[in-house]
């Protein structure tokens, strides 16, 4: 007797993220976050109406690898693009994607977006360090951890204490949907998939800004194979608690 | 449209208006808040957290096909040089009011020149537009914003803030089409500043040396009594203002003068050939002799440039320029 097997796709490439090698190192948050991104708004259905404004950094060119609209945006200046492209562009989806250490280089650009009730979303990599200047010491960088800039470790009476960017933005009223999530293993990549997409949707339904902060890892500045890094992610984050905070 | 009285920052409100212009982000205080009051009250004025927010948001505006206008004051323009070198590099349109107002750090909120040199800095400048009256400013307004989209440049109006506070009885007509640009142009998937391969990098900036090569065409200037003028005074904004007046009483005790006013500070004019046929050329401004050195760098050695500069916040005073050019004619 024949057996008739059907087979269905489950899983493939995002059709959104371009056929271009992606430069990121191995383990490195930006490629998980890359395909996240391109796999919600391709579900959305909305890669016609979506713009990626990318901060300074590493991920400042991800718009070579999704393949929608996109800006590569000044130093700190990100969100506020973002921002300014909503006001045009009523009916884009229009999201700014930064860096720790670019997002805390000017905070005022999200205090301003969040004063306004700007209907845009933010997607904060947090890899606890300025990747993309070799591994100094970003505001976020966590108490004990040895950076380029604090070799011996930030201390709190030599570099201070580290920002919780989460906590600083959701206290503003503009900031409609709040959270912090990961991407240190596949059950917080889709916890983090989640949230970006409630945050899209709080664009969409013209709530507000939605903020997202994802702990992201970066093995080659951490000096740590990517496993490890994975595991030192999870350790930083007992102090950091992920969730929806608002 | 029509005749409007009102002062400087009423009437570059009123001409942004008519442009069609629906956002401009700020952070009013003195000497630019009352051109934010007057948008306030059009319900164009949008509040921004710092310069630098408001700078990326026009830029974000400008990328998403709108036309916008940053509005800066002194050493606020530092804080926007940023994007107006990302807007030369993505090649969209960036238009700026920068009133001039005495620096070095805050000063005073008085009518200074000396940000003449910052605006003409770098490989590609913006584009500088400096009216030497109230009435003149709707006309360059239009001419700024036509240009800067354009060439796909950002552009200024360099005013000072005595012309930004003088009143006029003013003809607003600024209307000018609007280009298509950004992202409602549609012929890109997306912008950016970032060109890690060398030869990408230089082939952008071949372009745009070309594309500044015929920018250079567009430089204005203002020729008042030279046909016969012996003697040439050069300034700019409400200088060029007061100079026309010197130049006027002059004539009065048969003195041969004239003024010549550049319109555009970048690109600046050829005035190497007209200047030739002068015995002496005074430049008034109120900065440190940052005209002067443009002037004197453009002229023949041979011929004799003498420098009345006011500082402070002081404007050059009519008399005292009269007396300072009759000393040494």
């Amino acid at each position: 007797m024949e057996i008739e097997r059907k087979t269905e796709k489950v899983y493939g490439y995002p059709g959104l993220l371009t056929d271009r090698k992606e430069h990121f190192c191995p383990g490195c948050s930006h490629g998980i976050l890359s395909k996240v991104i391109a796999e919600i708004i391709s579900e959305m259905g909305l890669h016609e109406r979506a713009i990626g404004v990318y901060g300074a950094g590493c991920a400042s060119i991800m718009y070579e690898y999704i393949g929608i609209k996109g800006v590569g945006a000044p130093p700190g200046s990100a969100v506020g693009i973002a921002a300014g492209i909503k006001d045009a562009m009523k009916d884009a989806l229009v999201f700014a994607y930064v860096g720790d250490a670019d997002i805390a280089s000017d905070l005022s650009v999200v205090i301003g977006a969040a004063m306004r009730n700007d209907k845009i979303t933010v997607i904060c990599e947090n890899n606890f360090n300025m990747g993309v200047s070799g591994g100094a010491m970003s505001p976020a960088t966590p108490l004990g951890i040895a950076t380029t800039t604090s070799p011996s470790g930030r201390s709190a009476a030599g570099q201070g204490n580290p920002l919780a960017l989460s906590e600083l933005v959701k206290g503003t009223k503009g900031v409609t949907y709040c959270a912090r999530g990961s991407s240190h293993s596949p059950g917080a990549v889709r916890k983090t998939k989640a949230m970006i997409k409630k945050a899209f949707m709080e664009q969409i339904f013209g709530n507000g800004m939605g903020f997202v902060e994802v702990a992201g890892m970066c093995p080659t500045n951490l000096n740590l194979p990517p496993v490890e890094a994975a595991t030192k992610v999870k350790e930083i984050l007992e102090e950091l608690p992920t969730g929806e905070t608002k | 449209m029509g005749v409007i009285y009102g002062k400087g920052a009423e009437i570059i409100g009123e001409s942004l208006v008519q442009l069609g212009v629906r956002s401009v982000y700020g952070i009013p205080y003195p000497p630019i808040s009352e051109l934010h009051e007057y948008l306030a009250q059009k319900g164009v004025f949008r509040p921004a957290a710092s310069t630098r927010e408001m700078a990326a948001l026009s830029l974000g505006l400008s990328l998403g096909g709108e036309r916008t206008c940053m509005v800066t004051a002194g050493t606020d323009i530092y804080g926007c040089m940023e994007s107006i070198s990302y807007a030369v590099s993505y090649e969209v349109p960036l238009t700026v009011v920068h009133v001039g107002k005495s620096i070095p750090g805050f000063g005073n909120p008085y009518p200074y020149q000396g940000d003449l040199d910052v605006l003409r800095g770098g490989d590609f400048p913006p584009v500088v537009f400096s009216p030497a009256s109230v009435e003149e400013i709707p006309l360059l307004i239009a001419k700024m914003v036509e240009m800067s989209e354009r060439f796909l440049v950002p552009a200024v109006l360099y005013v000072d803030s005595a012309l930004f506070n003088m009143t006029g009885n003013v003809e607003v007509d600024a209307g000018s089409p609007k280009g298509e640009f950004g992202f409602r142009k549609n012929d890109r998937r997306y912008y950016t500043t970032v060109y890690l391969d060398v030869t990408a990098m230089k082939k952008q900036t071949a372009s745009l040396i070309e594309k500044y090569k015929e920018i250079d065409r567009e430089a204005l200037c203002e020729s008042y009594m030279m046909e016969d003028a012996e003697y040439a005074i050069c300034a700019y904004g409400i200088s060029a203002y007061i100079a026309k007046k010197v130049a006027d009483d002059l004539r009065l005790s048969k003195k041969k003068v004239g003024v010549l006013r550049p319109l555009t500070l970048s690109p600046f004019c050829s005035i190497g050939e007209e200047m030739k046929k002068v015995k002496k050329v005074f430049v008034v401004e109120m900065s440190n002799m940052q005209l002067f050195r443009l002037v004197r760098g453009q002229l023949d050695p041979k011929v004799k440039v003498e420098s009345y500069a006011t500082h402070g916040g002081l404007l050059p005073e009519r008399n005292d320029v009269i007396q300072f050019i009759k000393g040494l004619i």
